[in-house]
């Protein structure tokens, strides 16, 4: 398969002292769903936001496909990638529409190919009709697939989603999981969790992150059997307590 | 292009936020008018004592002529009565001493209320034509007074005596020697607001448009919304042009209400319209920079909003709103001197109050061209991406 991602030697070290993100590399294959899990504060979410180019590393590289950080090559990575941060992450007093409008404008696409893809998603996502409501006044579960929706429009060969279903119904979550499943097809899917299901379920492959370090990288099923465990819970409960 | 797109975008949020938009737009003209009945009039109706010690011809003419003063409220008291001033009853006391001995002398002490700082200035200049007046009129009756004792020693025939026997008319004869008058320099006519006004035409602006425009990164930081744009092409430039395009139409609404409620309300003194239009909108553009500069380098909506009160303030203080520029310590002098806002103040003043023009003014407006340029590419390169 094809590698999409490479990242090696990936460090972070903030106010010159606390190592987030220790020396990390692995890779990632187009048209798969990577999973990083690990308890609060393994850096997780530090690997995320480097790797969306939100923050710059200490050291280490990045490459996408074609492009690679360290040569400067930032706004060609933007192009392609959607990000689908945590909270909400929206303007709750712009309309959905306009959410839309606003993010998806320095992609370049035509006015006509926007409009194409904006109906398209609200369509897929059960949106259309509230297309023009203020996003401040939808609930927590449409909130979410807007943010989805805004990180789409440019179809991004790489979609990053920062624990996506955190605080979501059982059904949403589901609707949710269909959804990444789908998008698979087309992108390649990058996702933190807390929900250890949700990664067993979803992900062809997982980085288990404890302390800034990557203790374990492979498909998930392979981890388990290596823990001689039933699920990734168990397998997490078996590092913690080995790490500390 | 991105930018205007961040722009419009901007500017329909803040127009949908009905509440902001009225506080923001209501503020110049709000406070234009407290401002502005404030510092209504020269000080009027001013509350003394006067404590007549002996009462004669010329110290009863000077109670009359100080009772007449129009500025005055007067009220006889035997002795002065400190605690007057203590309960603030009174702005102060004046004592009139002036013995009826020959010659007349004498002597009058203004006793003021320390907490009444420019009232003192008053009293005392009113005071002083006051004496003035009748010190001339006690001089002329000293030296008719001399001139006839002296006379009543010669031996003057009874025949030519009745020609001695006139006092002479030093009032109508002798003129003031030297004239002295003073007058603005300047085709208005001056109210003393207009030394306010054209400092809260600057200041109105800096307070609305830092309040909104130091809070517009910090806040999207804060809901998110500044991570993702940042994961987009959207750059730095882009979004903080938008935004300063945004806050700068904001501006130009505050600044067009804040000078035409001063005008229309309160007659205040308006220079050369184009000069006082270029200076308003660099110190919007020099404001909305600010503003973003604070909202750049801070890390959360408290933050921002302190550190622009804290500048509001600075910039308030240092643009000699209350006090010259010569009350200052000689250091500060000089710190006020890097202050662009000084710049802004001063040139309103002299375009409004003294009808200065484009080659008088230029260099303040160079200063505040530099301070905006310098501001916006200082809050570019300072913009971090990513929060705390």
């Amino acid at each position: 398969m094809e590698t999409i991602i490479s990242v090696s030697n990936l460090t972070k070290v903030f106010g010159g002292k606390t190592v987030a993100v220790n020396e990390i590399s692995f890779e990632i294959e187009k048209n798969t769903i990577f999973g990083l899990i690990g308890p609060n504060g393994s850096g997780k979410t530090t690997t995320q936001r480097m790797l969306t180019t939100i923050l710059q590393p200490t050291s280490g590289t990045i490459k996408y496909k074609n492009h690679d950080l360290e040569n400067g090559d930032i706004n060609n990575i933007r192009r392609i990638i959607g990000y689908v941060p945590q909270g909400e992450s929206l303007y709750g007093d712009l309309t959905i529409g306009e959410n839309l409008d606003i993010f998806s404008r320095p992609f370049g696409l035509s006015n006509n190919k926007r409009q194409q893809r904006f109906d398209e998603l609200l369509e897929k996502l059960k949106l259309k009709d509230r297309k023009n409501d203020l996003v401040k006044n939808l609930s927590g579960g449409l909130i979410k697939r807007v943010s989805i929706a805004v990180s789409l429009v440019h179809e991004p060969e790489v979609l990053f989603f920062d624990e996506i279903t955190n605080g979501l119904d059982s059904t949403t979550r589901i609707h949710i999981w269909q959804l990444l499943k789908d998008l698979k097809k087309t992108s390649t899917i990058i996702f933190t969790t807390h929900y250890l299901d949700e990664a067993e379920n979803l992900c062809d492959k997982i980085a288990i992150m404890f302390e800034g370090k990557i203790l374990e990288l492979d498909e998930p099923q392979t981890i388990i059997k290596k823990y001689k465990s039933k699920n990734l819970n168990e397998v997490m409960s078996q590092i913690i307590s080995k790490e500390q | 292009m991105n930018l205007l797109t961040i722009a419009y975008y901007e500017l329909k949020r803040i127009l949908r936020n009905h509440r902001l938009v009225l506080l923001v737009l209501s503020q110049p003209i709000v406070i234009a008018i407290i401002v502005g009945l404030i510092v209504f009039q020269d000080p009027k109706n001013i509350n003394l004592g006067i404590v007549n010690n002996n009462k004669n011809e010329f110290s009863n003419q000077l109670e009359d002529k100080l009772k007449n003063n129009e500025n005055f409220i007067i009220k006889n008291y035997s002795m002065v009565d400190d605690n007057e001033i203590k309960k603030g009853t009174l702005r102060g006391f004046i004592v009139i001493d002036i013995n009826d001995t020959k010659p007349i002398s004498g002597k009058v002490e203004v006793l003021n209320d320390p907490t009444g700082r420019s009232v003192k200035y008053i009293v005392l200049g009113e005071v002083s034509k006051a004496v003035i007046e009748v010190t001339k009129e006690i001089a002329i009756k000293n030296v008719n007074d001399d001139l006839s004792k002296q006379i009543s020693k010669l031996s003057i025939p009874t025949e030519l005596a009745p020609l001695f026997n006139t006092k002479i008319d030093l009032k109508s004869n002798l003129v003031d020697p030297i004239e002295f008058n003073d007058r603005d320099l300047t085709p208005f006519s001056l109210k003393s607001f207009d030394y306010f006004a054209s400092a809260m035409m600057v200041l109105l602006i800096i307070l609305a448009i830092l309040n909104i425009s130091s809070i517009s990164i910090t806040g999207e930081r804060a809901t998110g919304t500044f991570e993702r744009l940042f994961v987009t092409p959207y750059s730095k430039i882009d979004v903080i042009l938008g935004k300063a395009i945004a806050y700068f139409l904001i501006g130009v609404i505050i600044t067009t209400l804040g000078t035409s409620s001063l005008y229309v309300i309160f007659s205040v003194s308006i220079g050369s319209l184009a000069m006082v239009a270029l200076i308003n909108l660099l110190v919007v553009a020099t404001a909305v920079t600010l503003g973003l500069l604070v909202s750049s380098v801070t890390y959360t909506v408290v933050e921002s909003a302190e550190l622009a009160m804290y500048l509001f303030f600075i910039s308030v203080l240092t643009t000699s709103i209350f006090t010259p520029i010569e009350t200052a310590n000689k250091y500060m002098a000089q710190v006020i001197k890097v202050v662009p806002f000084y710049y802004a103040v001063d040139a309103s003043r002299r375009v409004n109050m003294a009808d200065a023009h484009w080659k008088n003014i230029a260099n303040n407006i160079y200063i505040l061209i530099g301070t905006f340029i310098f501001f916006l590419l200082l809050s570019i390169v300072l913009l971090r991406r990513e929060a705390k």
